[in-house]
């Protein structure tokens, strides 16, 4: 029943103190944290794609990858883009790093690849981090056009003079374009891909941009992972258990939480509405 | 100055551009694709130095605010003194950022303030669900279904709990969303051709501040 007075039951519901739902939000996120039910989860196609694409190229293959890692979300990209690597580096595939976005990706860059188990892969001939370019869709066209264009690492090493420059010159010898890089999928998309015979890519993406990939899925876009739960997934066919995996009831309770939310506001909604005699 | 020098010269030196920049898209001519990559490269040259412009007027607007004693003035001063000891240990080292003091800022300072600003939209997301996800009209009922089925879709646990439901969530991006997606991209791609023309021709006098 719904009092004038604002103290019935619905008006509770509608008019709750947001910080009771950040209470509940934190105390259940970490609970989940401590103590992980270990729910399963289930891959879906865009990640399974995005594996089997990678598992189908040969050692010794060509990869661009732009990794911007921003400071802000750096917990939230470490896992995307450690299983990229690290599944690159596993394939013996030979991987160019560029940043185009963020000046601080290179420094946050540095800490991801301490993390990543190289193997036997030679820096200049396996591996290359050109560190981060200014200049956004400009720089990266010019960079596709002569991958020399940045003409130093980020360790100050022309690079001309490295081995992997020798046999990958322009995007037409690439064989993978890897975006890790948030909204930025799209321009390499337009100064990568297109422009070079549609280069197959494949895209870290998640929340609010993962609707504007689709439509380039399955081509050029052969996969997508779709942020920390696409990362757990990944893990869990490399079979590599990391922070993604550790983190996913942890996300399947905040989800199961706003929908609750979502479910009882509504019904409490509409049903006041109906007794105030209000239709939809 | 003359209309023609704040207008028209502008707008044919950005006609030139395109028409040199669109045609070495097509046409393999050795000449056209050097200039090309030179039009770049200056854009790519303006574009670094717009950032150390940027840079010196937020100093300059920053030390007039200190100067004036504006309100939070020592806000500003801060920020100015962290600026110069973010540079100044930048630039120590052989390549940028290599300095283990920067190092220790960057990971110490930097990331744990930025990544805490962050973190804090989540709490805005919470409260912004259940104060504004809510039907006030029948065709929002539309929107409420779709999102919750999105939602459950990204759920990691209902995919390991209820498999049968991720092709609902699946078609719903494959086949809504994408579709509208793509004709989203379409229109906008088509927008840009009409505006790129319209420069072409100097007929997009917007670009250089009139309105009609």
């Amino acid at each position: 029943m719904i009092h004038k007075d604002g103290k019935g039951f619905s008006n509770k519901i509608l008019n709750l103190d947001p910080r009771i739902l950040w209470v509940i939000l934190i105390v259940g996120f970490v609970y989940t944290l401590l103590s992980p039910l270990g729910l399963p989860i289930k891959i879906d196609k865009y990640t399974l794609d995005y594996y089997n694409f990678i598992e189908s190229l040969p050692p010794g293959s060509i990869a661009v990858v732009q990794c911007d890692i921003e400071s802000a979300s750096y917990s939230a990209q470490l896992p995307i883009a450690q299983d990229l690597f690290q599944h690159l580096f596993n394939k013996k595939i030979k991987v160019i790093q560029i940043a185009l976005h963020r000046a601080d990706s290179q420094v946050n860059f540095e800490r991801l690849m301490k993390t990543i188990d190289k193997g036997d892969a030679v820096y200049g001939e396996d591996w290359v981090n050109i560190g981060f370019v200014e200049g956004k869709e400009t720089a990266m066209a010019a960079f596709a056009a002569d991958l020399t264009w940045p003409q130093k690492d980020a360790y100050g090493n022309l690079l001309e003079n490295l081995p992997l420059f020798k046999e990958a010159k322009t995007m037409n010898d690439i064989d993978l374009i890897c975006s890790s890089a948030g909204d930025y999928w799209l321009s390499n998309l337009r100064q990568w891909s297109t422009p070079y015979g549609q280069k197959p890519m494949v895209v870290n993406s998640g929340g609010a941009q993962l609707p504007d990939v689709y439509p380039y899925y399955p081509t050029p876009v052969k996969g997508i992972m779709n942020g920390i739960i696409g990362a757990a997934q990944y893990e869990k066919l490399q079979q590599r258990p990391g922070l993604a995996l550790a983190l996913q009831d942890g996300l399947s309770f905040v989800g199961a939480f706003l929908i609750v939310i979502i479910v009882i506001t509504n019904i409490v909604q509409i049903s006041t509405r109906y007794k105030e005699g209000k239709k939809l | 100055m003359s209309t023609i020098l704040r207008r028209q010269v502008p707008l044919a030196i950005a006609s030139i551009i395109i028409l040199i920049v669109f045609l070495e898209y097509y046409i393999a001519y050795a000449p056209l694709k050097t200039l090309s990559s030179a039009i770049q490269q200056w854009a790519i040259i303006c574009a670094t130095l717009a950032v150390g412009v940027g840079v010196i007027n937020a100093a300059l607007i920053k030390i007039d605010k200190i100067k004036k004693k504006q309100p939070y003035w020592y806000f500003d001063a801060w920020m100015l003194i962290v600026f110069v000891i973010f540079v100044v240990t930048g630039f120590m080292g052989k390549t940028y950022g290599e300095h283990p003091i920067f190092q220790w800022m960057m990971q110490y300072v930097y990331l744990p303030v930025d990544s805490t600003i962050f973190a804090l939209v989540a709490f805005d997301i919470v409260a912004a669900f259940y104060r504004s996800f809510r039907v006030r009209t029948g065709s929002s009922i539309i929107l409420l279904v779709s999102a919750l089925i999105i939602m459950l879709w990204n759920m990691p646990m209902v995919g390991g709990l209820w498999p049968g439901f991720m092709p609902l969530g699946s078609w719903v991006l494959d086949v809504p969303a994408a579709g509208v997606g793509r004709g989203i991209t379409i229109i906008t791609a088509i927008g840009l051709v009409g505006f790129s023309i319209r420069e072409l021709f100097m007929k997009e006098r917007t670009v250089v501040g009139v309105v009609d």
